[in-house]
């Protein structure tokens, strides 16, 4: 029998797997609700889990540097958080709030570390797509990071190079004797 | 409104017409270097003095820095900033080499004996020389300082040098100074007044002056007007003034002054006040003795229709906005009296080249600069639909950004 509701076979994480690979790693999985409002895990605490969203959104917030929190993004079901904290073990580098009722599977750490332990492909295959939905995510902070160093250097840039530039145009045009 | 203020006045004026940010407006506008010194002095009767001596150096983007020493009690930081940065225009519209500085003791020579001021000139060199030169620095005579002066400086930087005779100009004839030096502001003067009086159709034969002030801009000014056939109908010293409606026979005025030390008393002439003479019926009025004499209290009745401004910032900003608004055109000082630092330019320049020129070469290179000088301030004046001191401050600040930027600023 299908352990796992049946859009879990599209998740990236399950890309190229089974059925019944899909479903080894499921009979990880153990099923738990929160209500709107629930903190699902928090930032700095250790919570070694990864939780795949059947139902409902969680709102992911980080605490920026003077410690308000901000909203960096919000998962809707079906999607996957802790990719990181599965795979490094770490606290957790966000909080997740649940913006709604939601349903979720949560797969512990330990229990997907023995599976590796054991050899199983299933979790093999899980950590190799886990690495690429890693290295996209990566890739993608990287373009944002590119844009915002892009944009900064242009505020600073356009202020005094627009005054600059503008004098310097005037100078052999309009203001040349 | 304090000397600086009142330079970055006009400034500000010609720099929003420019449509000018404010940072490059801070960086036209800030002197590049300011020096203070504080010189002790053993007076003859052995007693010792402190004297507080400045130089500030405005701007050198278009070539070494240049500018007077004035020996003044008003003399202090703020008046020798504003004087710096109006050299930093004044060369540049003229389109000579050079950077703007002034600098000055704080001092009332006319206290002090002949030894003493040689003393102290050499003391204010000893502690400034490192930052003169003929390539860095070059100082001029100013109020209260003459060509005996100029050579003390040049003798002393000489002592930490060798012979550089470059390092001022303005010096004696007979020690390296420049023939036509001593008549050249008055000259430029005249020059600059023949050309307003062409854009008006008229020449300087037939029209009057009225010129105030009778020392070496002054004098020289109405003897070469004379020369041309223009009449002068009035002019004044410290003690008052003169007029004659049928003008005044200058040749034997200055006799007159050589022999009496004042124009009082000059047969064939009225007396009036220097007040009243400002206001007389003329054709041009030529301000070439003390500062702020044109007010906003004066400037609606002055019947000039050109005025020449031979003297340092003679008009008020209030005044100049009412010549302004009734069409009276005001040359500026800032083009008006720069043939005393286009002729200092000459000097400077046979300097180096250990060469002199005979006078005919000074007075056609300083017609040609001054001419030059006044029909591109007066083509951006027409064609901006401005002010002659807007358009000469527009033509400076053009000519030093434009150095400036090609330089780089970082």
């Amino acid at each position: 029998m299908t352990l796992v509701p049946v859009e879990f076979y599209d998740l990236a994480i399950f890309k190229g797997m089974g059925r019944d690979e899909v479903d080894a790693i499921g009979r990880l999985a153990n099923p738990m609700n929160f209500s709107k409002g629930d903190m699902l895990f928090q930032e700095k605490n250790s919570a070694n889990y990864l939780d795949i969203i059947w139902e409902g959104a969680v709102e992911i917030r980080k605490n920026d540097k003077d410690g308000d929190a901000r909203v960096i993004t919000v998962i809707n079901a079906p999607g996957v958080i802790g990719e990181m904290s599965l795979m490094s073990g770490q606290t957790r580098s966000c909080t997740g709030i649940a913006v709604t009722d939601v349903k979720l599977y949560r797969i512990r750490r330990e229990d997907f570390m023995a599976q590796i332990e054991r050899g199983s492909l299933a979790a093999h295959k899980v950590v190799f797509n886990l690495a690429q939905v890693m290295s996209a995510r990566l890739r993608s902070v990287d373009e944002k990071l590119v844009d915002l160093l892009n944009q900064q250097d242009e505020v600073t840039v356009v202020v005094q190079d627009n005054e600059f530039s503008d004098f310097r145009k005037k100078l052999f045009t309009e203001w040349a004797f | 409104m304090s000397s600086f203020e009142e330079t970055n006045f006009y400034f500000r004026k010609a720099a929003q017409v420019m449509d000018l940010g404010e940072h490059v407006q801070a960086l036209l506008l800030n002197p590049y270097r300011e020096i203070t010194v504080n010189i002790p002095l053993e007076l003859d009767s052995g007693e010792v003095r402190t004297f507080t001596g400045y130089r500030i150096q405005h701007n050198k983007s278009r070539g070494p820095l240049k500018g007077g020493l004035r020996y003044h009690p008003a003399v202090d930081l703020d008046e020798t900033r504003s004087l710096a940065s109006l050299m930093t225009w004044k060369t540049a519209i003229v389109d000579i080499p050079f950077g703007g500085a002034k600098g000055g003791i704080t001092v009332d020579p006319k206290l002090l004996s002949e030894r003493e001021i040689e003393r102290l000139t050499r003391k204010f060199i000893e502690q400034i020389h490192e930052s003169i030169g003929p390539m860095k620095d070059i100082p001029a005579p100013d109020m209260n300082t003459n060509a005996q002066m100029m050579a003390y400086v040049m003798s002393e930087y000489s002592k930490f040098y060798g012979h550089s005779p470059a390092v001022v100009t303005g010096k004696p004839l007979d020690l390296h100074g420049s023939e036509g030096r001593e008549e050249a502001t008055g000259r430029g003067v005249m020059i600059v007044a023949e050309q307003a009086l062409e854009t008006m159709g008229r020449l300087i034969a037939g029209s009057t002056f009225v010129v105030q002030g009778f020392g070496n801009v002054g004098s020289h000014a109405c003897r070469l007007i004379a020369e041309q056939g223009g009449k002068i109908v009035a002019t004044s010293d410290m003690y008052g003034g003169i007029t004659n409606k049928d003008g005044l026979d200058i040749q034997a005025l200055v006799q007159h002054m050589a022999k009496h030390k004042t124009l009082k008393g000059f047969p064939g002439a009225e007396e009036i006040s220097n007040e009243d003479l400002l206001l007389l019926e003329c054709d041009v009025l030529i301000p070439a003795a003390l500062g702020h004499v044109l007010t906003a209290d004066n400037a609606a009745d002055v019947r000039a229709k050109l005025i020449v401004e031979a003297a340092n910032a003679p008009t008020t900003p209030q005044a100049d906005e009412i010549f302004e608004k009734r069409g009276i055109m005001v040359v500026p000082d800032i083009l008006a009296n720069a043939g005393g630092v286009t002729v200092s330019y000459f000097e400077w320049t046979q300097n180096i080249q250990q060469f002199s020129w005979e006078l005919d070469k000074v007075n056609t290179e300083l017609r040609r600069i001054m001419l030059k000088a006044f029909l591109t301030v007066y083509k951006v004046a027409t064609e901006k639909k401005l002010s002659m001191r807007t358009a000469a401050f527009i033509v400076g600040i053009g000519r030093v950004g434009k150095a400036t930027v090609l330089q780089g600023i970082a």
